[in-house]
């Protein structure tokens, strides 16, 4: 599924191809993604995110898409002061589930724990005439976003993350 | 486009000024608060509870999201005069993600008694049950006072079957020359998870009374071994136990109302 969003993105459109590096924002200790970017305000990214987990490092499958409506031009550099992502999050471990294990009383005991959404705010700035960025990223998944909106006016901070990604297109 | 500019510029100020915690994953075992080892450094905190001759215990369980009426609740129970010591009776978390456990301590540090926490299943599951060690440490433990052991046992037998001990909790209240109270996530009597083995814990002579959270509503069982149940925290509930030399003294207090029951 995920190589068919890619191909279809890169099907119907003419961007660039690029890879990143990131830390963070829920994406993993460190991240190695490919990106697709297409009529230069859109940009799609699937890689793998590794996470520390007891004594074992653990990976997790990434997959988004982002939006940069703004592109301002301060020569030599440039900043895209606000793109909005929506991200995915899997978990390969066994640690979560998709559907409650059969230890547990029924198959929905609890809210499935391997798959989460995210809400991504970021801005980037880089060297008008380069291929290189950065992405300074903020995240909140679904989970945090229902607390966020049943906890307002408190402070929530903790179900924000943020992080960090160098890109580099081709 | 003007809604957008303005969402650029707030989240620039967000971003720089706000700078929400770094954070790796949500399936991995780290905090990003640094708080360790809770149970072990309050129960160092904790006085002669019986010096006035009557112990008070603060109780919540099961806040879950509900950061907000979590907070409301602390700040009742931290105006609440001569609290020995609090007991956060677990599932403060929906899935024991690292962010919900952080979210929980930005909370947890706010109470100004001693504090003790039990795990709740929510709490144990992923990477819950290495995150309740790393932030509070021991999950099965106890201490006493002059006339009172107090036992705190892990109860999430499904989810953390490696640290669940009925055994360990048995040897603790028959090793007991006090009378025993038994602080838990899921009660002895759940029998969903237990059926009726644990009934002969429960029947023991020390066992005075057993409290747990779990089920979410407050309830009572006044005859034979007492057994106290924890509403949630939504809708700022919480109980004071005050334990006295002709009985327990409950509170049950529920959006600044309460409702007094006595134990004799």
């Amino acid at each position: 599924m995920i190589a068919a969003i890619l191909f279809l993105f890169g099907s119907f459109a003419h961007g660039n191809w690029g890879v990143s590096v990131s830390t963070g924002a829920f994406q993993g200790r460190t991240s190695a993604s490919a990106i697709y970017e297409f009529s230069g305000a859109h940009d799609v990214e699937f890689g793998l995110g590794q996470y520390p987990f007891g004594d074992q490092t653990r990976w997790q499958v990434n997959l988004g898409y982002r939006y940069s409506p703004f592109h301002l031009d301060w020569s030599p550099f440039a900043w895209r002061p606000l793109a909005i992502g929506l991200f995915t999050f899997y978990a390969l471990d066994d640690d979560y589930f998709l559907v409650s294990p059969g230890k547990y009383p029924s198959r929905d005991y609890y809210e499935e724990t391997k798959l989460r959404v995210g809400i991504e705010l970021a801005t980037a700035i880089y060297p008008a005439r380069r291929h290189f960025r950065v992405l300074f990223k903020m995240v909140m998944i679904d989970t945090g976003v229902v607390a966020f909106v049943n906890n307002r006016d408190d402070n929530v901070e903790y179900l924000l993350a943020t992080g960090i990604s160098f890109q580099y297109l081709f | 486009m003007h809604l957008l500019r303005t969402a650029s510029v707030g989240f620039l100020i967000i971003f720089l000024l706000g700078c929400p915690p770094f954070r790796d994953s949500p399936f991995s075992d780290r905090l990003a608060r640094s708080e360790r080892d809770l149970n072990g450094s309050n129960l160092i905190r904790i006085a002669n509870v019986e010096s006035d001759g009557v112990v008070r215990i603060a109780l919540f369980a099961d806040s879950h999201g509900n950061y907000k009426d979590l907070d409301r609740a602390i700040k009742e129970i931290n105006s609440t005069s001569g609290v020995d010591f609090v007991v956060n009776l677990g599932d403060f978390t929906n899935s024991g993600y690292n962010f919900e456990y952080d979210q929980f301590l930005a909370a947890y540090k706010n109470l100004a008694f001693p504090a003790l926490s039990v795990i709740g299943n929510h709490d144990a599951i992923g990477a819950g049950s290495k995150l309740f060690g790393k932030a509070f440490g021991a999950t099965n433990f106890y201490f006493e006072s002059n006339n009172w052991r107090y036992i705190f046992w892990h109860s999430a037998n499904l989810e953390d079957p490696k640290n669940f001990s009925p055994e360990w909790l048995e040897q603790t209240i028959n090793a007991s020359l006090k009378n025993v109270i038994i602080f838990s996530h899921v009660a002895l009597w759940d029998g969903e998870r237990f059926g009726n083995a644990y009934q002969t814990i429960l029947d023991h002579a020390n066992v005075q009374l057993a409290v747990s959270g779990h089920q979410h509503v407050f309830w009572l069982r006044e005859t034979g071994t007492r057994l106290l149940q924890v509403p949630r925290t939504e809708k700022v509930q919480w109980v004071l136990l005050e334990i006295k030399a002709d009985g327990f003294y409950i509170t049950y207090n529920k959006s600044g109302e309460t409702k007094k029951v006595v134990f004799k």
